[in-house]
C-alpha cells in the first residue's frame, strides 16, 4: 500500500520518498498546517482511490477507467464552505490467547475520506473503506451526519 | 509502518507501581502479575485483584487511536462476571468490586478504551504526545491501559473457569 499527498504549492509527499525510505503520515500533518493539501491518493492491491480535499469527491480508478464519486447528499448545508479535514487510517484487529499473544487478525481495512462542519456545527464525515481481497467487498463508502 | 505490540501490568501500590510484561492474564487473589491460579484461586463469592493492564504499541508511527476492547470467545461459569474500564488511573489493585462495567463480548461500535496524553518509551520513560495524540518523535509508542476484574458468586463452581479469547482492534497512522 502507498499513499501521495498532493499540496497547493505543487509539492507532494509520498509514503516512499526518493531514497525508498518509509515516510511516516505526520509528515503530511505537519505540511497541511501551512500549505493547503488538494488531494490524497492511496494505491492498494492494484487499484487507486483518491479524495478531493476541494470537493471532497472520491475516485477509483480500475485499470484505465476511473470512477468520481461525490457524497454529498441533499439537504447538506453549504457544502461550498465547507472546510475537509483529511481521514486516513490502517484499522488492525488482533486476537490473543492464554500467553497474551496475538493468535490472528491482522488488516481490517483502510480508510481514506473527511470531515467537515455544516454550518449548524454537525459533523460530516464520508469514508471510504478499503478491505483485503479476503474479505467480500473490496470497498464500501461509510457516511455519518 | 512495522510496530510491536506488548502487554504489561502494574501491580505494587500507587505511588511505588511496579511493571511486567505479561505473559498471560490469570485472575488470582493477588496483587500480582503472570500468577498461576492454583496459588492464588478466588473462593466463591469473592473476587479477583483488579488488574491493570497496559497495551502498548511501539516502532514508527504517527498516531494510535480508536481502541476498542472486547471478550471475543470463552463461556462464563454460573456467577462469573468480568469487569473492564477502559478510562482510569493506576491505583493500588484491591479485591474490592471496583464497580466497572462487565467487558462486551462483540466489538463495540466505538471506542472503549482511552489512549492517554501520556505516551510510553522503553521500561520507565514517559513522555507527552501533541495535540490529538500525534507522536511527533521517533521510536516512541502509545499505550492503552485498563482495569479488569472477575467476580463470582457462591453459586459458582469450584475448578477453572473456561479459557477466554480477548480482541482489541485500533486504527494506525
Amino acid at each position: 500500500m502507498l499513499w501521495k499527498a498532493i499540496f497547493q504549492d505543487g509539492t507532494t509527499i509520498c509514503s516512499i520518498n526518493a531514497q525508498g525510505a518509509e515516510v511516516l503520515f505526520r509528515e503530511v500533518l505537519n505540511k497541511e498546517k501551512t500549505v493547503e493539501l488538494l488531494e490524497f491518493r492511496v494505491e492498494y492491491l492494484g487499484k487507486n482511490y483518491s479524495v478531493s480535499m476541494l470537493d471532497g469527491s472520491f475516485t477509483i480508478g480500475i485499470d484505465d477507467d476511473a470512477i468520481k464519486l461525490f457524497t454529498m447528499e441533499v439537504g447538506v448545508a453549504n457544502p461550498a464552505d465547507f472546510k475537509y479535514r483529511l481521514i486516513y487510517y490502517q484499522r488492525h484487529i488482533q486476537y490473543f490467547g492464554t500467553a497474551m499473544d496475538s493468535v490472528g487478525g491482522g488488516l481490517a481495512h483502510i480508510g481514506i475520506g473527511w470531515q467537515a462542519t455544516d454550518k449548524d456545527g454537525v459533523n460530516i464525515k464520508r469514508v471510504l473503506k478499503l478491505h483485503p481481497l479476503s474479505t467480500s467487498a473490496i470497498f464500501e463508502l461509510e457516511s455519518k451526519g | 509502518m512495522a510496530t510491536t505490540f506488548w502487554w504489561r501490568e502494574l501491580n505494587g501500590s500507587s505511588g511505588s507501581n511496579t511493571e511486567t510484561t505479561l505473559t498471560n492474564i490469570n485472575f488470582g487473589n493477588s496483587n500480582s502479575a503472570n500468577l498461576t491460579p492454583a496459588s492464588y484461586p478466588i473462593a466463591a463469592g469473592n473476587n479477583s485483584y483488579t488488574k491493570y493492564v497496559i497495551g502498548i504499541w511501539s516502532g514508527d508511527f504517527t498516531q494510535i487511536n480508536n481502541v476498542k476492547f472486547w471478550k471475543a470467545s470463552g463461556s462464563l461459569v454460573t456467577g462469573e462476571t468480568i469487569q473492564m474500564t477502559g478510562s482510569i488511573e493506576f491505583a493500588t489493585p484491591s479485591a474490592t468490586d471496583a464497580g466497572d462495567p462487565a467487558v462486551v463480548t462483540a466489538q463495540p461500535a466505538v471506542a472503549n478504551v482511552n489512549i492517554p496524553w501520556w505516551q510510553y518509551e522503553g521500561a520507565t520513560a514517559w513522555f507527552a504526545a501533541g495535540p490529538g495524540g500525534v507522536i511527533n518523535g521517533p521510536g516512541s509508542g502509545s499505550t492503552m491501559p485498563m482495569r479488569l476484574q472477575m467476580l463470582t458468586t457462591a453459586s459458582s463452581p469450584a475448578g477453572p473457569v473456561n479459557t477466554k479469547t480477548f480482541a482489541i482492534t485500533y486504527d494506525q497512522q
